[in-house]
């Protein structure tokens, strides 16, 4: 079964990515920063990563560089309301694979999420 | 604005005095963006969300802790948003308890009446309602100016704590002499259900003039708009 990361600082995105994850199949860890998610993914080196950029203690983006310097082929999708261009393209230049709008529309997080881990 | 300049040409003081057309524009983005503010909460509460229009003004912080009680005795629930890059402020949304509880059944998809008090889970939701009036507003801003700015983690408070913190942060920072915040704010209200929240947007006085000189730059203030 396939493992994703959700990384967001609030509890209620958390709560309802888990459970669209759950019912389609996926096993879910949860962190609520970003310095939270790089201890996590060296811990359960999960095949995909949810990601939020606004988040206390460290922001998205530094975690996104975190992480792929301790795993250039991670997969990480931006889950985020940012959606200025700018930092969009910051979010790709760093390496994200894929950059996704709050709200989270389902099948949108889904249809992501399936096409980077090949399930 | 009208700017006061020393002999040495330095500015030393912004006169909060804006001239109609000024006032008309800053009015008409700060509008624009806060409609797109209420689309996204409308999509992420799955209900239709009417606003009022909004009335920008200049406005006392004692004027503006009794609008953000709402009239009731029960203190409101604030979320406060800091902007912080090109454009500096704050957007703060006050929930009467009821809205409150009332958004938070509709976003966990209880029964109405479910909540009658705030659990960590219900005051998650009411922040992410501020994460996306913050970030959306700021999305707008940028699309329209090119300007940048990012939005802080969403906290939640009781208003009075919120207003405190915003006349905390535009007392120590703003350099305008004035003690008044430029207020942009509405109402919005949902379709299905009695409950309202106030929405505010309080850019900083020197923020204001880097949207405006933005626009004049970009030549949207032609048409008073983008």
């Amino acid at each position: 079964m396939p493992l994703a990361l959700i990384v967001d600082d609030a509890a209620f995105i958390r709560l309802r990515t888990r459970k669209l994850l759950e019912e389609n199949g996926y096993e879910v860890e949860e962190a609520k920063d970003g310095e939270e998610a790089i201890q996590k993914y060296k811990e359960v080196s999960p095949d995909v990563v949810l990601l939020d950029i606004t988040m206390p203690v460290m922001d998205g983006i530094t975690a996104l560089k975190g992480i792929k310097s301790i795993d250039p082929q991670a997969k990480v999708v931006m889950c985020t309301a940012v959606g200025q261009q700018s930092l969009v393209l910051e979010a790709i230049k760093a390496g994200a694979n894929d950059y996704l709008l709050k709200p989270l529309d389902p099948e949108k997080v889904l249809a992501s999420v399936k096409k980077l881990v090949g399930k | 604005m009208r700017r006061v300049l020393s002999k040495e040409g330095t500015v030393i003081h912004d006169r909060v005095d804006y001239s109609d057309k000024e006032l008309n524009l800053l009015k008409t983005i700060l509008a624009k963006g806060m409609e797109s503010v209420a689309q996204v909460v409308s999509d992420m509460i799955g209900q239709k969300i009417n606003m009022s229009v909004p009335e920008v003004s200049l406005m006392s912080y004692d004027e503006l802790a009794r609008i953000c009680t709402c009239d009731i005795d029960e203190p409101s629930i604030g979320v406060q948003v800091k902007m912080s890059g090109n454009i500096e402020g704050y957007v703060a949304l006050f929930f009467p308890p009821a809205s409150a509880y009332c958004v938070i059944d509709l976003l966990l998809g209880n029964e109405r009446g479910t909540s009658s008090h705030l659990t960590d889970m219900g005051g998650s939701a009411l922040c992410e309602i501020g994460n996306l009036a913050g970030a959306f507003f700021l999305n707008y801003l940028a699309d329209a100016t090119s300007l940048r700015a990012m939005p802080s983690p969403p906290v939640l408070n009781g208003s009075a704590v919120v207003i405190q913190e915003l006349q905390s942060f535009f007392g120590g920072s703003d350099q305008s002499g004035c003690n008044k915040a430029f207020v942009a704010q509405t109402v919005l209200s949902y379709s299905a259900e009695s409950v309202d929240t106030l929405f505010f947007i309080l850019p900083t006085h020197e923020s204001l003039a880097t949207i405006l000189g933005a626009l004049k730059k970009s030549g949207k203030e032609s048409d008073g708009g983008t």
